[in-house]
């Protein structure tokens, strides 16, 4: 943080993955992997089921240490780092299976997601001191305050698991968010929402990226919703990037155009629509 | 006559408000954490070893008399050497998942069990008496009224969100930035010095401990009143510590044909509780209680922990 320019960093690569490559047994589920994330900027990541997205979410996140290969943050190695010292470094994600605190609420699920930070504090919040109660009232405050960010005010109080499935996704990014990332990792965010809820989901995408200049990576199905959003998109295919470039040019590669529906044209727009 | 029946039920009482003790220290590693310890009469036996060795041995050795004084500072050495013990065992067991760190509580309490019933110093086999009278009814209850606020207040702590956070998904909550080992581990000691708590408090109402104490199936009684209660709950281990003391004691009366299976009732109770009430009694009794005052039923939900 000694360079002057940390007013024009708004688009350095934040996130960036050189050469991730793991392998489960003989199986080599993602070969030679490498793709950055700018800040303010949304990233897809497609590909047909199986094709190891996710994996790469796993090892960009910690969740697994990749082979061979490694990841930055700006300009801090994350490489084998633990899951949680990842997301401390500014990398949040969601999860293509939703995983919520179902014993908490929606709001605590939100509240739950800035614990580490609160290390020393538990003590004197056991004691009730002024001092820590003036500060949850402020965790509470932004978390509420993401809350309704999301659109998810109303819920607050509701248990995090009775939740609409769509509204459930949301919380995840509510939750990914009190994190403070510099990254989101969004793992299937539309998945199994209505038009309407991804029309507004895709807005509230676009907000994080324009407003908090957070680098997002996406991975979708919906071709039209990942079509719609992303700068640039880098295709996955049995564990090997088959093409990366702006969605107009990914669309016409033919490489593309086979993995998804063998030899013949896609349809334009919703060529993997059914997949999920 | 009423003074009899008072007199009777001093003992009773002390023993509820002791198991309460023990069973919030629990509820707060299996409920709060999920972590299945068979172990946590072991952590008891510790603290009430420790303290009790406190009182007789080093106590009149500091020159420490005073009644009150030397039992809040037996509590103290109760609570410290239990937290000791728990995070010695944690911190290999932790690194174990599921089963194992069942078994590895299991394997400390028959460790120290034996060990116990080897030290002279307190009484082998014969168990540890002539430990003086300093605890109470009132000491029992003040104590317990005070483990179960810290513990309703842990909840709102980052500690306590971390550990529930832990327990309800590990890898969200690794994604979260939570130091699961460390959540897990906090549950555990923490959890452990209770149990520390309520070993000093009985060796100092009733003079004694034998290494029975460390048993297995004392260790079972725990686990029964967190389950029977309701694991999410703190009201609802007190509440199965109340049942787990008062089926024995009104099986008192009963003919002894009947009395001597109290282990059978509780098995059916535990079933029956499996069955139709997974949250525990107190979910019943929640179900049952009229609902006040609850119209703002979000806000009070977010509560409802405690």
């Amino acid at each position: 943080m000694n360079q002057p320019q940390t007013q024009q960093e708004s688009e350095k690569v934040l996130l960036r993955a050189e050469n991730l490559t793991i392998r489960f047994g003989g199986l080599v589920a993602v070969q030679s992997f490498s793709l950055s994330v700018p800040a303010g900027r949304i990233v897809g990541l497609i590909g047909p089921n199986g094709a190891g997205k996710t994996t790469v979410f796993n090892l960009v996140t910690g969740v697994y240490n990749p082979d061979e290969g490694k990841v930055y943050l700006g300009e801090s190695e994350l490489t084998g780092r633990g899951a949680h010292v990842i997301s401390r470094a500014g990398v949040a994600r969601t999860f293509q299976n939703i995983r919520l605190f179902s014993g908490l609420t929606v709001l605590e699920n939100v509240v739950a997601a800035q614990s580490w930070q609160r290390r020393g504090t538990s003590l004197a919040s056991l004691l009730g001191l002024p001092s820590v109660s003036s500060a949850e009232a402020e965790l509470r405050r932004r978390a509420s305050e993401i809350l309704s960010f999301v659109g998810l005010s109303e819920f607050a109080g509701w248990e995090s698991t009775s939740l609409p499935y769509g509204l459930q996704r949301k919380l995840e990014i509510a939750r990914a968010l009190m994190t403070q990332p510099k990254v989101l990792l969004l793992d299937e965010p539309a998945a199994g929402m209505n038009p309407t809820e991804k029309v507004e989901l895709a807005a509230l995408v676009r907000e994080i990226a324009g407003r908090f200049g957070i680098g997002i990576l996406l991975i979708e199905h919906d071709m039209k919703f990942v079509m719609n959003l992303c700068s640039q998109i880098t295709v996955l295919d049995h564990g090997e990037v088959i093409s990366v470039g702006s969605p107009a040019a990914v669309q016409k590669d033919p490489k593309v155009i086979e993995a998804y529906l063998g030899a013949e044209t896609p349809d334009s727009g919703t060529a993997a629509e059914g997949g999920r | 006559m009423l003074q009899q029946l008072l007199d009777y039920s001093v003992l009773p009482l002390i023993l509820f408000g002791i198991t309460a003790i023990q069973a919030l220290g629990l509820q707060l590693i299996l409920g709060g954490a999920g972590l299945l310890s068979l172990g946590h009469a072991a952590f008891y036996a510790v603290g009430g070893y420790s303290a009790a060795a406190f009182t007789v041995y080093a106590a009149p050795a500091i020159g420490l008399t005073q009644p009150f004084f030397v039992m809040l500072a037996a509590l103290a050495v109760g609570a410290l050497s239990a937290m000791i013990a728990g995070f010695l065992v944690a911190v290999p067991c932790l690194r174990l998942q599921g089963d194992y760190l069942a078994m590895a509580t299991l394997g400390f309490a028959e460790i120290l069990g034996t060990a116990l019933k080897n030290i002279d110093a307190v009484g082998g086999t014969r168990g540890f008496s002539g430990i003086p009278k300093l605890s109470s009814l009132v000491w029992v209850f003040v104590v317990l009224g005070l483990v179960w606020l810290m513990i309703a207040r842990l909840q709102k702590t980052g500690l306590g969100m971390a550990i529930q956070a832990t327990r309800d998904d590990e890898i969200a909550a690794r994604s979260l930035g939570i130091n699961t080992y460390a959540s897990k581990l906090s549950a555990f000691v923490v959890g452990s010095s209770i149990a520390g708590l309520a070993g000093a408090l009985y060796v100092h109402a009733l003079q004694f401990i034998s290494p029975d104490e460390a048993d297995f199936s004392r260790s079972v009684i725990i686990v029964l009143a967190v389950v029977i209660g309701g694991m999410t709950s703190l009201f609802g281990s007190v509440l199965g510590a109340l049942i787990l003391v008062a089926v024995p004691e009104i099986l008192r009366f009963a003919p002894d044909a009947i009395r001597e299976q109290r282990m059978i009732y509780f098995a059916l109770i535990v079933i029956f509780v499996m069955l139709f009430s997974p949250k525990g009694l107190q979910s019943l009794l929640v179900k049952v209680l009229p609902r006040r005052g609850q119209s703002s039923g979000r806000s009070a939900s977010a509560g409802g922990q405690a």
